[in-house]
């Protein structure tokens, strides 16, 4: 994450210094990716949504206010973005088949290596993760995936302490019973 | 605490304070099923966490910095981008809340007024149409004066008492028709 002259940074593009804001995009559009991409597991779709979440964040530079973090404000963008394109009906009717479709395919490839490797875990737990509710996919990637303080997942998500906690609960035996059901699944094969 | 309360806390581990924790801790030495419980959710945490420290790497940060870059630069032609609306702060939620507000009471509006059968007003005769339930509104003390007068001025009556709630420049001829043929039978 940059540090160096950040804040001078911002307030240039503030003033709509395109060149500040491009040093900007080119220190945070890694962590944005990753952000999206675990928010909708497909390179191509979380592509997009960084693209849209710095237009948006370029369109609302005025806004910032230099007491919350940058990363918090493009955490918020992020997944706002990601769950309202996750929301989109079309989008739904894809989930139920990706639901069936990965779980098979990864199936198959860790019947072969007999474990899975660390990122193929990740891909089944982005695909679990997307059948949570937003609120409760919101607490686990911004809790568990992205290891942020629950003070700061309140902060982007606008749920109070209780509520993450409560969400955070649901999420994690929602994962945990999806991930027991893919184990279960691969040792029968 | 019972065994269920210890199973969210199980399962909230990493959110507990060092006190909560101590309390789990004794009880776990001593609760097989939530001991059993707490191994498998600790399994499960370090798999989560291992998959979480995976980062997924932007393959071309280059050419999406010049496509973000190019999109900004990029001058907007919509007449309104003159102006400038940041004072509006339309990612509130007070202003969210206040338009769905606003949009819930013209549509109860709208729907009441569809609702609505015929009026009932001394001196005028609500008359409803034969293949709809709006009603025709025909003040017949004036229609009749003014039909003595003469047809033109009936006539443009007729065409007030029948136009369109939704545009003034717009009479309904069903509506028309409806009333001419009532009154030839008068």
């Amino acid at each position: 994450m940059p540090a160096t002259g950040e804040p001078d940074l911002i307030e240039l593009a503030k003033s709509g210094d395109h060149h500040a804001f491009q040093k900007v995009v080119e220190a945070h559009q890694g962590f944005a990716y990753a952000v999206a991409f675990r928010f909708l597991g497909n390179r191509s779709e979380a592509e997009d949504m960084t693209q849209e979440a710095f237009i948006k964040l370029w369109r609302n530079m005025r806004k910032y206010r230099p007491e919350v973090k940058l990363s918090t404000w493009l955490y918020k963008i992020i997944t706002n973005l990601c769950l309202d394109f996750l929301k989109s009906t079309h989008r739904k009717q894809q989930l139920k088949q990706i639901d069936v479709e990965s779980n098979s395919s990864i199936v198959d490839k860790a019947s072969e290596e007999s474990h899975l490797d660390d990122r193929e875990m990740l891909k089944v737990i982005v695909e679990l993760a997307k059948q949570l509710t937003s609120k409760q996919q919101t607490a686990f990637i911004l809790r568990d995936l992205e290891s942020l303080p629950v003070e700061e997942v309140c902060e982007i998500s606008g749920m109070n302490t209780v509520q993450v906690k409560s969400n955070l609960y649901h999420a994690r035996m929602n994962i945990r019973e999806g991930l027991t059901r893919y184990y279960r699944e691969t040792t029968k094969l | 605490m019972n065994c269920q309360e210890f199973e969210r806390q199980i399962i909230l581990f990493t959110e507990l304070s060092e006190d909560e924790k101590l309390k789990l801790e004794v009880h776990i030495q001593n609760c097989a099923p939530c001991k059993e419980l707490f191994a498998s959710v600790t399994y499960t945490n370090s798999l989560i966490g291992r998959a979480a420290k995976i980062s997924q790497v932007l393959q071309d940060p280059t050419r999406m910095t010049r496509k973000i870059m190019d999109r900004i630069k990029k001058p907007e032609h919509h007449w309104w981008s003159r102006f400038d609306f940041s004072f509006l702060d339309l990612d509130s939620q007070y202003i969210k809340y206040g338009m769905a507000t606003i949009s819930f009471f013209m549509i109860a509006f709208y729907g009441v007024e569809q609702m609505k059968g015929p009026y009932k007003v001394n001196g005028v005769l609500g008359l409803p149409l034969q293949n709809n339930s709006r009603p025709v509104i025909v003040i017949k003390k004036e229609f009749l004066k003014e039909l003595r007068k003469g047809k033109a001025i009936a006539k443009s009556l007729l065409k007030k008492n029948c136009v369109s709630p939704f545009n003034i420049n717009k009479v309904n001829t069903a509506c028309i028709k409806q009333k001419m043929a009532y009154y030839k039978e008068i």
